[in-house]
């Protein structure tokens, strides 16, 4: 005997439910420190501690951003150097990462293109031993790098920061790029070739136009590597000449008189550059970071 | 235009030899295929001509000029790859006209050549789009057209309908030739099928393991293989042969192999003479195999194994004491399975190889 009109009994999706819940926890794990310190940047003073927490400023501000053009004369007394300090580190850091990925780019493409397609003996060891490079930890190599730079007279330059980092950055942009070279198809580089271009005129007019997602990937990822770094820009820097802004957001904490809304807004324009990166380049990275991890 | 000649031409990767001693002249505006099995060195051969490959030994002339040394750049020679590679990031009009730009021809020239050979190819309304909008048969057009805006010496075509569906290959096959008889360039053209060299070559050269096995016109390959292989390679199906010896007997040669004997004409004594072969291999085309119904003087009984439907043809797999003889007749072909029917093969259509090496003995018996 059939039974008809009962209906199947529905079945919460338990599974479903678990992963979507530990999802949303950890984006707002992600988000919600930076939404903090957003809503918090355009607070007034008293009103970035208070209790209960204002989740959205009761009465917006844009004091603390001003203060970076024009710090008000109390600030100017108590010596908050730090507020003074951060448009150049901004600019510092724009300047020091954007050389550091092209340095980046220019070496990393010829020894890409090299392990990508000379096949010589111990290219996968040389490769190995660049990426080991990254396994030595900072602070082992920091004095040595000091001296070095002391005695090459690139103390408090950009060139010691952009040379420092381009060492941390390089291996991993070579492999990056190598596996996304390895998808570009050979016959095209002999088209190119019977097409009367020499390697150089190949490489810029065919190869490289083709592995504009892996090259952004490459450049975003030493952009990143320069703009976060500390520790040897705490070494190797002393001055509004070279500092970038990851030591200046340091010393806010050191500085006589701590603002919370002001560190707050460096920390907004600090996370800016990076952030408009990746949101005009988003489509090209994911190519590009896709592109290497499936076919490599 | 150029008279391109490869000379005791070698090339090796590793200790591997995929081309052996080639050599070879493609004259001036022929068209010129290079075929045979995969891994036959053929694409090899074809990038040692462009350039693309560096022979381990032996010489490449353009003309009277040795091109050896050059890099493909520096080579007069446009190519068609056989998957296309087409620059993804450039429109047609742009892949078309690239190698002009790179030979700083003068913008308004390059925009009046990339026009005509789009006329030719007929894909002038593509000219806008980026190669990932077309079809495979567009793809293919553009490819060609990249070749044919150039002025080469020589035009290197690798495959370049192996990526196309049957039906748009019969139709781009029929294209080629008529561009290669308008054109009239020089033509250097690389396939594993046997019918694309067949229907669109002045001459053929069939390659095998990296040794040129024979190079002559499609008409002379067919009627008079060198050897075996070429025998078999060309022709489809392919040729019926059937091992055995020769026997000599009052003044008459006659074979005799698995189950068949076949009086061979009188002229094929004079030739056999002094060449001592008794071990043979007889061949015969299946359209030449001749078919009956009844006993018939010289024919020989066999069953009917299976009969397949071609379209235009119908051929039947006769089993003759255990060899399998496929002929091809024109349809009707009303009869079932192991009906008993009659075998003949033309004196005249009969080839001969030598068992030992496959050599073809005065290849067609009575020529």
């Amino acid at each position: 005997m059939t039974q008809v009109g009962v209906p199947l009994r529905y079945r919460i999706p338990w599974r479903k439910f678990v992963i979507y819940l530990l999802a949303v926890f950890f984006a707002l794990f992600l988000v919600l420190p930076f939404y903090w310190i957003f809503s918090m940047s355009f607070k007034h003073e008293v009103d970035a501690n208070a209790v209960p927490p204002q989740w959205i400023p009761m009465d917006p501000t844009l004091q603390a951003y001003l203060s970076f053009v024009h710090p008000d004369e109390a600030q100017q007394l108590v010596g908050s150097r730090a507020v003074a300090d951060t448009p150049f580190a901004l600019g510092n850091s724009l300047v020091v990462a954007t050389l550091t990925a092209l340095l980046n780019l220019i070496l990393a493409v010829f020894a890409a293109y090299s392990f990508s397609r000379i096949r010589f003996r111990g290219s996968q060891v040389l490769m190995m031993v660049y990426l080991l490079t990254r396994m030595v930890p900072g602070i082992a190599i920091i004095i040595p790098f000091y001296l070095l730079m002391r005695a090459l007279g690139l103390l408090d330059t950009y060139f010691a920061l952009i040379l420092s980092y381009t060492t941390f950055a390089l291996p991993v942009t070579i492999w990056i790029l190598k596996d996304f070279f390895r998808t570009v198809p050979r016959e095209l580089e002999d088209a190119a070739r019977v097409d009367r271009c020499g390697w150089f005129r190949m490489m810029w007019t065919v190869f490289l136009p083709i592995s504009a997602p892996g090259l952004v990937a490459a450049a975003v990822f030493s952009f990143m590597t320069a703009w976060n770094e500390f520790m040897f820009a705490l070494f190797l820097t002393s001055t509004r000449a070279s500092q970038t802004i990851p030591v200046i957001a340091a010393n806010f904490a050191t500085d006589l008189n701590t603002q919370y809304t002001v560190m707050a807004a460096s920390g907004v324009l600090a996370v800016l550059p990076p952030l408009i990166l990746v949101l005009i380049f988003q489509r090209l990275i994911v190519q590009g970071m896709a592109a290497g991890s499936v076919k490599g | 235009m150029a008279e391109v000649r490869l000379e005791g031409v070698y090339k090796s990767f590793g200790s591997t030899t995929v081309v052996e001693d080639l050599s070879l002249t493609i004259r001036d505006r022929e068209f010129l295929t290079l075929v045979g099995p995969s891994g036959c060195g053929k694409s090899t051969t074809l990038r040692m001509i462009c350039g693309l490959e560096r022979a381990s030994a032996g010489n490449i002339y353009f003309d009277s000029r040795q091109v050896g040394y050059l890099p493909a750049n520096k080579r007069d020679v446009a190519m068609v790859f056989q998957g296309y590679a087409l620059y993804p990031h450039k429109t047609v009009e742009e892949n078309i006209g690239f190698a002009l730009k790179m030979m700083r021809v003068p913008r308004a020239e390059i925009a009046e050549r990339v026009g005509q050979a789009a006329r030719t190819l007929g894909i002038e309304e593509l000219l806008a789009r980026k190669p990932r909008e077309l079809s495979g048969g567009q793809r293919q057009r553009v490819a060609l057209g990249r070749a044919i805006v150039r002025e080469a010496g020589a035009y290197l075509l690798d495959e370049p309908l192996s990526n196309l569906d049957a039906q748009l290959r019969v139709v781009m096959r029929a294209e080629l030739k008529r561009l290669h008889a308008d054109l009239s360039r020089t033509f250097i053209y690389v396939t594993h099928d046997q019918v694309e060299a067949m229907t669109m070559s002045d001459r053929i050269a069939v390659m095998k393991d990296g040794v040129l096995q024979q190079c002559a016109a499609p008409e002379e390959i067919y009627e008079r293989p060198a050897n075996m292989f070429v025998a078999a390679f060309m022709g489809s199906p392919p040729m019926n042969v059937i091992t055995g010896e020769l026997r000599e007997e009052a003044g008459t040669v006659s074979f005799h192999g698995q189950g068949i004997a076949q009086q061979l004409p009188d002229t094929v004594i004079t030739r056999l003479d002094g060449a001592g072969e008794r071990k043979v291999v007889l061949g015969v085309r299946p359209e030449h195999v001749m078919l009956s119904t009844t006993a018939q003087p010289g024919f020989h009984p066999g069953k009917v194994f299976v009969a397949e439907l071609l379209g235009a043809d119908v051929l039947v797999t006769v089993d003759v004491n255990g060899a399998l003889i496929k002929a091809r007749v024109p349809p009707p072909f009303q009869l079932g399975t192991d009906t008993t029917v009659h075998i003949g093969f033309p004196e005249h259509k009969l080839h001969l190889f030598s068992d030992a090496d496959g050599r073809a003995l005065g290849s067609r018996v009575a020529a």
